[in-house]
Formats: structure tokens, sequence, C-alpha cells
């Protein structure tokens, strides 16, 4: 008679069961459950100890009498010297300004030329060029008068050559109009004289200039570029005034990437600059649908830009410019008719002409594939009726650039569904909704496209229903042609 | 005449702020490598400063975070204790402690260990939780070593031993995980379980032995 065979524990064994156990694949909804839940979690402070307290306190006490010291040495040193004029009077200018592209010949062309003021001097250079343009010591006449005196440029003004210039600035302080009233150096007031608009001091990670708060005027995008192909994004060189837009009193650009520009009213941007729930957003690059061989098309989807212009054309209050290759930018004004708050009344409307397509995608990035939800369009939040939006050609560049050849892009299928075509404005969920609910809602559109895709393969009616149930629910977005 | 050659003048640029500060070429850098691999195969260097912009408050950057390392948690999370939607749990709690605890963190290089650690704290927890709502039954007839049909012949060997393995604590499970299915060298796992090397070692003999005593109370004859 035999008894059991014996089992014997291996490495080996305990490695497969282990194996067997962690299972394979990530939940689908894992990543973004955990993103909708730091989006509502603060994070904790960096405490101080009590010893570094104490050491800190020491240090700031030895600094501040180190410094009293200096000034007092400093100031008892520019006494003996005449100040050469009032620099209290130029201090509103001083920071970094960006303004239309240049093209210096000898020197190159910036797509983003950027005249950073200093006390004593100012600076215009760019990516693109090979030295800076003007550089030139700078004095502070009258309140609204600037005395430059060239140094060392790249355009060979004479060291010394003089110049008055006359400059405004806009009541918010962030446009700067300069203007020459007598230069020596040409080549100097073509490049300077202008509008310039004043940088944020902070930017979105990975970008180093943008525009942030804003106050009523007309602005330019900084970093979006609306014509680079797919097959150029290599290439990439931010343009300053792509994009041209009017705003009231009250907005803040929250994102101004190569492929996006948000515009949020400035308590939600100040609150978070990632919101979208109100925004205001132009996408540039964008595929209405799979051009890719394989993909099912629907024949009715125009595939061209100006075939496509017709559909945001019937939006009531919109004008839409007919686009053509030769036309380097567009413009949107966002007038504030009665209302200046850029507040938007509670609930959620759809916007009357709207259209929502079934389309294929054919791509495997986040980017493009938000990228592609919208074409050159914009898309905006609630139907106020104190906004309203409005694009229409503009030659607003003082020096057009040429265009870059369009190529298409060869894609992998991917099956998906956008609920937005091209050139559609979109509601976004209601403004009461919490945050967490916010981005839980962000993200519904694409767990609800997941779960109709499993429930279809698996033939489960009730996933079905309840896809159906949840695109019936306030806050969800509309859905047609099903 | 030939134009003299200009430098170019970089005062009117101004470049997005470093996460880490430059190391000049042939300068050891000061921060040591992370004692555990980097998750998702993404640079050391990448990681740190994904790290830091996330300590600072940037959730794009730790949305990166999450996305490159969610993977290799969950499978650990499940692994430790056997159930998708318990582990599902336990990764989303550990993520969220650790973005909420992030600027706490002194050195950015632990990262790894770091989340490690809150991650086994989040599967205990989920373990405790589960031990008050309910107990395992155990069948009896399992229990009983008399001879009949092999237990090769009734249920497959991994699944005995599954089910031996749901009989250890949090500890032993964490340690047999992080050793046997992500295969992290010891000081790894010194590092993420806070213990020292040769506790790690002499944990995982005591492991070992536990999950041979749970396998025969399981009904598997001795070897």
């Amino acid at each position: 008679m035999t008894g059991p065979m014996p089992f014997e524990l291996t490495d080996a064994l305990i490695e497969r069961m282990l194996v067997q156990r962690a299972g394979t694949g990530l939940p689908f909804d894992l990543v973004s459950g955990i993103a909708a839940r730091i989006d509502v979690t603060p994070q904790r402070t960096r405490g101080v100890s009590a010893s570094r307290a104490r050491v800190l306190l020491l240090a700031a006490t030895i600094a501040l009498v180190a410094l009293g010291f200096a000034a007092a040495l400093i100031g008892g040193l520019l006494n003996q010297k005449p100040a050469p004029t009032d620099p209290s009077s130029g201090a509103s200018l001083v920071g970094l300004w960006l303004g239309d592209p240049i093209a210096v010949v000898g020197v190159g062309t910036s797509h983003q030329p950027v005249l950073n003021v200093f006390d004593s001097d100012l600076v215009l250079g760019g990516t693109g060029l090979t030295g800076a343009v003007v550089h030139s010591f700078t004095a502070f006449e009258e309140p609204d008068t600037l005395l430059l005196s060239a140094t060392d440029d790249a355009i060979g003004c004479a060291p010394g050559a003089a110049a008055t210039y006359r400059y405004t600035t806009s009541a918010g302080g962030l446009i700067l109009t300069i203007s020459a009233v007598q230069d020596a150096c040409p080549v100097r007031a073509a490049a300077l004289a202008g509008t310039w608009y004043r940088a944020a001091a902070t930017c979105e990670s990975g970008t180093a200039l943008c525009l942030r708060e804003l106050e009523a005027g007309t602005f330019k995008s900084v970093n979006l570029d609306l014509r680079t192909t797919h097959a150029e994004i290599g290439t990439y060189d931010p343009t300053f005034g792509a994009l041209t837009y009017t705003v009231p009193d009250g907005w803040a650009v929250s994102r101004d990437s190569r492929t996006q520009l948000w515009l949020n009213p400035i308590a939600e941007h100040v609150k978070n600059p990632e919101a979208r729930e109100r925004s205001l957003s132009v996408f540039a690059r964008v595929a209405a649908y799979s051009q890719a061989d394989g993909c099912p098309t629907k024949p009715s989807t125009p595939r061209s830009t100006p075939r496509r212009t017709p559909s945001p054309r019937g939006l009531p209050g919109a004008r839409v410019s007919t686009p053509g290759r030769s036309m380097r930018s567009r413009s949107m004004a966002i007038p504030a008719a009665g209302s200046t708050s850029g507040s938007r009344p509670a609930g959620r409307a759809r916007v009357p002409g709207q259209m929502e397509r079934h389309t294929r995608h054919c791509s495997s990035s986040k980017t493009a594939r938000r990228a592609r939800m919208a074409s050159g369009s914009a898309r905006r939040s609630a139907t106020s009726s104190s906004i309203s939006t409005a694009a229409s050609s503009s030659s607003a560049s003082r020096r057009p650039l040429p265009l870059r050849s369009r190529t298409s892009l060869p894609r992998r299928c991917r099956s998906s569904r956008a609920s937005n075509s091209a050139e559609a404005l979109e509601v976004t969920p209601p403004l009461g909704l919490e945050p967490r609910a916010a981005a839980a809602a962000r993200m519904r559109p694409r767990r609800r496209v997941r779960q109709r895709r499993r429930g279809r393969s698996r033939g489960r009616p009730e996933v079905r229903r309840r896809s159906r149930e949840s695109a019936a629910r306030p806050g969800t977005r509309p859905r047609r042609g099903r | 005449m030939t134009q003299p050659e200009r430098r170019p003048n970089h005062r009117w640029r101004r470049e997005p702020k470093p996460s880490v500060e430059p190391i000049a070429p042939g300068e050891t850098p000061a921060v040591m490598e992370p004692a555990v691999v980097a998750v998702g195969a993404l640079p050391a260097s990448r990681q740190v400063q994904l790290v830091m912009r996330a300590a600072r408050g940037d959730a794009s950057a730790f949305e990166e975070l999450v996305t490159l390392s969610a993977d290799r948690a969950f499978r650990i999370a499940r692994a430790i204790l056997g159930d998708e939607s318990d582990a599902r749990d336990a990764t989303q709690d550990a993520y969220v402690s650790a973005w909420r605890e992030l600027p706490r963190l002194r050195s950015y290089e632990t990262f790894d260990a770091w989340l490690r650690r809150i991650l086994v704290n989040a599967c205990r927890e989920k373990l405790r939780g589960r031990r008050r709502i309910r107990e395992i039954r155990l069948d009896p007839a399992l229990d009983q070593r008399i001879a009949g049909p092999s237990i090769a012949e009734t249920v497959s060997d991994t699944d005995l031993l599954s089910r031996a393995f749901d009989r250890l604590d949090a500890d032993k499970r964490a340690i047999l995980v992080l050793h046997y299915l992500n295969h992290e060298p010891v000081a790894a796992i010194a590092a993420a379980l806070d213990i020292p090397v040769g506790t790690v070692k002499w944990r995982l003999s005591d492991a070992r032995a536990a999950l041979q005593r749970a396998l025969t109370a399981e009904g598997a004859p001795r070897s």
C-alpha cells in the first residue's frame, strides 16, 4: 500500500503560485481612479524640526546683520556719485516681454522673440537668432520716454548710438507698446517698435514662456503651433501669435503648449490650473477620424479643414473664416456682452448645433487622443449669453513666415469612439460638481466606451443598459446616433 | 572682410528651472543610486525629477509616476491579498497616501522603496480588516491525513499552495512576494520593509518554513 506523494516545496513552485495569484493586466480604471482621488487630496506640508528651526533663526539673524552692514557700506559709496536717472520710473517695464516673430538679415529668424528689460539695459533676442538683436543701455527721462544707447548687439548698431522711444503700458501692465521717436540705428527701431506682452513669472512644467492671468484686451498664444503637421512635430518651434484672442477681464491662460491652449476664469485657474470644467480650449493637429487603410469611415464626415468649416458656422453667434493654405493664424474673440465677470450660469446645456459623430481613431498616445477630440475647435463649458465665440482670419503677424509643408501621418488603427468631431463646441460637466465628481465626469466617457465595448464583445446586456443609463444621466455628455 | 564671429547672447532667454542641480563633467553625483531599480524601466534621474515635481504639488508628475509603476504595485498587492478588488483598493490607498505624504519624503531617490513600504502597509491593513469581517473556514476533509487519492489528483499544486499562502500573515506574505515574485535583492527588500538585511534573511527562511507548515495544515503530505 502506498501513501500520498510527498509535497516538495520548491522555489519554482512558490514563484509559479505567486505569478498565478498576481494575475496579468491592470484594472482599466485603477490609474484614473487614483488620479481622481489625488485631485481632491491635499498634500501635507513639510514640517520643520525644532532644532532645524533654531539653526535657521540663527542664520537669518546673522544674514540680517551682514545685510545691514553691506547696505550701509554700499549706500555710502553710491552717495558719492550722482544717479544718472531715476530707475523707479521704468520699474514697471522690468521683466520679460514677448513679441511677434521677427526676421533680421544676418542674425536669423525668431518665432518667439523675447525682450528682456533690466534696470539699466535691455536685450532683445530669441530662439533662432545668433545673438542679441538689440542690446542697449536704458534710461528713463520722463514717465513715458525711454532713452537708449547701443552697447553690443548683433545688428551692428554703432556703440553709443542713441535713440528716443515713447512707451505706453496697458491698465493692467501686461501690454507694452513701444514707438520710436528718434533712432540713429533704423534696424533697432524696426525690431523694437511694436507691441509686447508681459510673460508670466511661472509657467506650467516644460514651458519656459507663457502668459497667465490676463486683463481685458487682445492677446496672443505663446507656444501653440497650429500649422505643423504630425510628421513635423520633431521640428516644432514655439511660435508667438499663432492664435489671437480677445478676452474680458477675469480670464487666465491655464495651458499654452504646442497642441493646446486653455482659457479659464481666473478663479477657476487659481483653484486648479488643470481644471477643464469651465475652460475654453483650442486644440491643434486634430484628426477627425482615421484615414488609414482598414479603418471604417463615415462618408459624411469631411476630411479637410475647409470642408469641415461649415459645421461650427452653424453655431449661433459664431463667425468662422474660410481657412486657406496661406493663412498663418486665426483669431478668436470672446466679447463681454453685458458682463465682464466671465461667470456662467449653473447647469448644463447643450450648444445648439453641436455635432457628435462616431469616429474611429488611429493612434496610441493619450495626447493625440485628446487632441483628436476637436480640431482647431473651441471647447467651452456653458452657454452663457455673455460670452460668445467667434473665429476669423487674422493677419496680425507682423512678418508672416513661410508655411511648412503638410504631410499625412501613417497611423495604426485603434478602435474607439469620439464623442465630438472636429470644429465642434463641447459642453462639459455642470458647474456644481464637486472636484472629485468633476474629475470622474471627465473620465467617464472613456470608461463608458470601454464598458460598451466589453458589453458588446461579451454579450452582457446589463453592461449596455448601464451605459445607456449613464448616458442619460444629467452631467454626462449627450449622445447621438446610437 | 569677414564678419567677426559673434558669441550668442543668452541673456534674453529664461530656461525652465531644472528640477535637479546639473552635475559638472567628471563630478560624482551627490545623490546615491536608488536601492531599488526604478519603476517601469524609467531612468533613475527622470524618476527623481518626477518625484521632485510631485513633491512640490505637481499632480501631473505624480500621475506619470502612477502610470509607470501602478502595474507592478498592483501585482504585488494582488499576490499578497489574492483578491482583485482588495488589491485595487490597497493600491489606490497606497498611492493616495504617497501623494499626501510626498512633501515629507526626505530622499527622493528612495521613492520606490518608500512606496513599496506604503503598499505593504496598505495590504496589511486590508488583511486586518478582512480578518475582522470574516474567517476562512477550512474544509475538514482536507485536514484529514488519510490515505486516498493523491493531492495532485484533486487540486493542483499551485491552488493548494495558494491556500496555504493565505494562512500566512501579511509580513510573511510580503517578504515572499518581494523575493519570489519581484526577484528583488535582499538589500532592496530590507529598504522596502525598513528592516536590516540580516532580519530579511531570517524572515525569509521563517516565512518559507511557515508556508511549509501551512501546506501541511492544508493537507499536503510531508516531503
